[in-house]
């Protein structure tokens, strides 16, 4: 008897706790987790060099990560310098041949990455004082040579030749020249052309003028000791001349001046490249920079937005369908909505999108949409507090975004005061359907007959055709004409 | 003596370091076959819920391909307590996010969320397995998304069909050879019934693992985990039939033309032991002396000194009965790619032939250090680990261990397993070329 009786015990809890849940209703969530948002410690080289230190012990490693926070810079004829700049830097300096550097961060098992404005480096922290100067050395004292420049200039015209008949680099190019223009930093193009102008002398200029620490940020993460961060890097930045990169204008970009598509034919394409753009200007200190992230979460944000549901979930079209708002103190930016459909719904697609930024302006979200949306946020602000890189992060956007001092201490209270009328406000202020420049890039023989019935609240959208390299161009198959005219459908 | 004892020190010291490291977890069964995973870390209130399923597209019948990548998108469709669409509502109006992925043994859901949403989780993943709704609307959809999917990630994806060819040639008959996404005629031409089918007979918590990871107490987890899984009931057992391959003989030739690219590139594969295997990790090994970082032989030779590749590379595609190792590179400027061939296997024949060298040994050791502390420093990164190590390796605690392997493994050992499985006349050789001027 006496040995049945554990048996018994068991079978009868099971039988009890197995009753006790109710799994028709979502369980409710406990009360929400304490944040405890810690600040870096930091300190300032005389050189300007800005330097911020977290120390987080939870695993043997450290990272540090430079950041030359310049206004974005035009290559024009040289596009390319700084992608050439960014690959001959990294390899060894004036005292330490290449072969020797890569074999000691190799050795060390760490990792090193120096480009034309950045540079970075992570390692077990045991080699963590070797790592930071290896950076430093490499990042102030680069060995520029010409041997090395043949090769990567060889390196970059094949990947620009690689890229010839890929259907997103070409959208990719071609939207951003559309938008920006091509005499902007984020429009021009790097091609075959340009980067032949480019030499050895152009990107030794480059990195004089632009990697100065002026506008440098340091910030060191890991199991490391703040005495000893500081001891080191002002022994190896130290050497750094204080200097500020050259200052110029370029042409701010404007939106199209009527809604229309603009068709770049890639026969290949056995999907379109479907994107609804728009200029906006956006930063982080306006007053509704998050009424416009909330805006943009509830339209494209994920796959519970808009976008997705509809074009996704609900038809099919498409694998996923999104949107992106983008903030940038310097220069105003891209918003775009968009999608990779099948070549036979890229109209419908088109209308879709349409439809989409056209309620979402016209129609306040609904009450759950907008408390989703919100409880997103907020659940992704809690869980980036497991990442110790987050707090240095925030320290960093605060200064250079120039935020108030509590901007992340109030981040939830913030989110939660947004209301349906500030998203709709947001929404039309930076989503638009009147000027908006819908690119299209797919197999024009497949795409363009039905593309070019394609009306929107009860107007024709007019189509315009461009090349590869974003110059308008006549309808793919069309006989040519005279130079400088341009056919309209 | 005296100056000994700093140095016996250090390395005590040192020693603490990856104790203080070590993963900790609890691991048990529930009476319906369910393997249970807890790992608690409060020091971010941060947790995940996952799922590993023991089916991948190998499971699946050769004439009904891609089913269970297919069910990656079914089991968000709803359950018989979550209505269509609501899933991923849930998941965010809790601060979560969630996704799943498959591959040729498994299949993985995952939701991490701010720890006071721990019950979610776990409702929603016991949900998902204890009655998901398998209808028409959700099946002809993601029909339709699948599709969508496949056209993005290979047919309009410069270099996207190359995991596909390979696993054509190197396998004749195990069912690694139709690749995870299968046949979309396969896909179409399935019915409601099939699908039911399939999930009944994989989707069961025998042929699963649930791993609850973060800021949780074990204890209380251990609770609900009880309520919300206990009630599913046990599956039928799964007969998995052995696949074994003849090894190849001759080398496979295979050619193959991508419209989306201009750029040639040269893949050789291998076929290599399943990853639980001691060989794997040698593999793993000699990949990474042949191409983890600058100072990497191939990388070296080939990029740097040499100048004929545009970029170079090498992976060791792990998988349960075989894994695949690809080396492989794109040709720069008037290079061919039998440049980067010959420069391959003139590397390759050097590992086969010579011991590495002490130094290179060591870095070998210093970079598997430094990946292994790296590898637990998310969440959702160990959930993951846990989950794999214990369903396709046999063995938890690899994640405490993995290192240890890694140490054991001596120079003569990467010069055997070089010679035993990199063989010319036992690999594929994959052509990817762009496609002909005239076939447009």
């Amino acid at each position: 008897m006496k040995r049945y009786f554990p048996l018994f015990i068991v079978l009868f809890c099971t039988a009890v706790t197995y009753a006790q849940i109710d799994r028709t209703k979502q369980p409710k969530p406990g009360p929400a987790p304490e944040i405890n948002l810690k600040e870096p410690l930091r300190f300032e080289l005389m050189n300007g060099l800005k330097v911020m230190v977290v120390e987080n012990r939870k695993l043997p490693r450290a990272s540090m990560q430079l950041t030359i926070d310049n206004p974005p810079i035009f290559e024009g004829e040289k596009a390319g310098v700084g992608t050439l700049t960014s690959s001959l830097l990294g390899k060894g300096s004036t005292s330490i041949p290449k072969d020797d550097f890569y074999e000691e961060v190799d050795f060390l098992g760490a990792s090193i990455d120096i480009n034309a404005q950045s540079a970075s480096a992570s390692c077990l922290a045991k080699y963590f004082p070797r790592i930071l100067e290896l950076m430093a050395d490499a990042a102030l004292n680069p060995n520029f040579t010409q041997e090395e420049f043949e090769k990567e200039k060889d390196i970059l015209l094949t990947s620009i030749k690689a890229e010839e008949k890929d259907v997103s680099a070409i959208a990719n190019r071609v939207e951003l020249a559309l938008a920006y223009g091509k005499n902007h930093p984020y429009g021009q193009i790097t091609s075959e052309e340009t980067v032949n102008n480019v030499t050895l002398s152009d990107v030794e200029q480059h990195y004089r003028n632009y990697f100065v620490p002026a506008n440098a940020y340091l910030v060191v993460i890991g199991d490391v000791d703040f005495e000893n961060v500081k001891e080191l890097v002002t022994q190896f930045f130290t050497p750094w001349s204080k200097a500020v990169p050259p200052s110029f204008t370029y042409a701010k970009p404007s939106d199209a001046q009527y809604t229309q598509i603009n068709f770049v034919d890639v026969p290949n394409a056995v999907q379109s490249e479907v994107t609804v753009q728009n200029i906006t200007e956006l930063k982080m200190k306006d007053e509704d920079y998050l009424d416009a992230l909330l805006a943009n979460r509830i339209l494209g944000g994920g796959s519970q937005a808009r976008l997705f549901v509809n074009l996704r979930e609900d038809k099919g079209y498409t694998y996923g369908a999104y949107s992106s708002i983008r903030d940038n103190k310097y220069s105003p930016m891209r918003f775009s909505a968009f999608a990779q459909v099948r070549n036979a719904v890229t109209d419908s697609s088109v209308v879709q999108i349409l439809g989409e930024l056209d309620r979402i302006t016209k129609e306040p979200v609904s009450d759950e949409e907008l408390a989703n949306a919100k409880a997103k946020y907020a659940g992704s602000f809690v869980m980036a507090l497991e990442k110790p890189e987050t707090v240095a992060n925030y320290a960093l956007n605060i200064e250079t975004e120039d935020l108030p001092d509590d901007f992340y201490k109030t981040y939830l209270e913030r989110i939660d005061a947004v209301t349906k009328e500030d998203v709709q406000k947001a929404a039309q202020k930076y989503f638009s359907t009147s000027n908006a420049r819908i690119v299209v890039t797919g197999k024009g023989q497949d795409v363009l007959e039905n593309l070019e019935k394609v009306s929107f609240n009860g107007k024709e959208v007019p189509v315009l055709y461009y090349d590869h390299y974003a110059n308008k161009t006549e309808k793919p198959g069309e006989v040519s004409l005279p130079e400088g005219k341009i056919l309209k459908d | 003596m005296k100056r000994h004892l700093p140095k016996a020190l250090v390395l005590l010291f040192g020693f603490n370091f990856l104790i203080a490291q070590q993963v900790a977890f609890e691991e048990y069964d529930l009476d319906n076959g369910l393997h249970v995973i807890l790992h608690q870390d409060n020091s971010a209130p941060v947790v995940t819920t996952s799922v590993m399923y023991h089916v991948g597209s190998k499971d699946e019948d050769p004439d009904k391909t891609g089913f269970a990548h297919f069910f990656e998108h079914l089991l968000f469709e709803g359950t018989k307590n979550i209505a269509r669409g609501e899933w991923d509502k849930i998941v965010s109006s809790n601060g979560g996010s969630n996704n799943a992925n498959t591959f040729l043994d498994r299949t993985y859901y995952y939701e991490t969320f701010p720890s006071n949403s721990l019950e979610v989780g776990l409702w929603l993943e016991s949900e998902r397995m204890m009655h998901p709704i398998i209808g028409e609307i959700g099946v002809n959809t993601q029909k339709e998304v699948v599709q969508e999917e496949r056209r993005l990630r290979v047919d309009n994806s410069p270099y996207g069909a190359f995991f596909e060819q390979l696993l054509k040639n190197l396998y004749d008959k195990h069912p690694y050879r139709w690749g995870v996404i299968g046949s979309l005629d396969h896909l179409a031409s399935a019915t409601l019934d099939d699908f039911k089918k399939f999930n009944k007979t994989f989707y069961v918590p025998n042929n699963a693992v649930l791993v609850v990871a973060g800021d949780i107490d074990i204890e209380k987890t251990k609770k609900m985990v009880a309520d919300y899984f206990g009630p599913i009931p046990r599956g039928a057992e799964i007969k998995r039939t052995e696949v074994r391959e003849e090894p190849i003989a001759n080398t496979i030739m295979a050619t193959y033309h991508d419209p989306n690219i201009q750029i040639p590139a040269i893949l050789l594969a291998y076929r290599t032991p399943g990853q639980a295997e001691r060989d794997a990790y040698v593999i793993n090994m000699i990949s990474a002396y042949l191409s983890d970082g600058e100072s990497s032989k191939l990388y070296k030779t080939l990029v740097d000194e040499k100048k004929i590749a545009l970029q170079i590379f090498s992976v060791p595609i792990d998988a349960e009965d075989y894994s695949s190792y690809v080396v492989g590179g794109l040709p720069v400027g008037d290079n061919s790619i039998q440049d980067i061939k010959d420069g391959i296997d003139a590397e390759i024949l050097k590992v086969q032939t010579d011991l590495i060298s002490e130094k290179d040994y060591q870095k070998l050791l210093n970079k598997f250090e430094n990946r292994f502390v790296n590898a637990n420093s998310s969440i959702s990164g160990i959930a993951n680990s846990l989950a794999e190590n214990y369903l396709l390796r046999g063995n938890t605690n690899l994640i405490n261990e993995e290192l240890d392997i890694y140490r054991s493994i001596t120079r003569e050992e990467i010069r055997e397993v070089a010679k035993k499985y990199l063989k010319v006349n036992q690999r594929v050789e994959l052509e990817y070329l762009p496609e002909q001027k005239n076939a447009n």
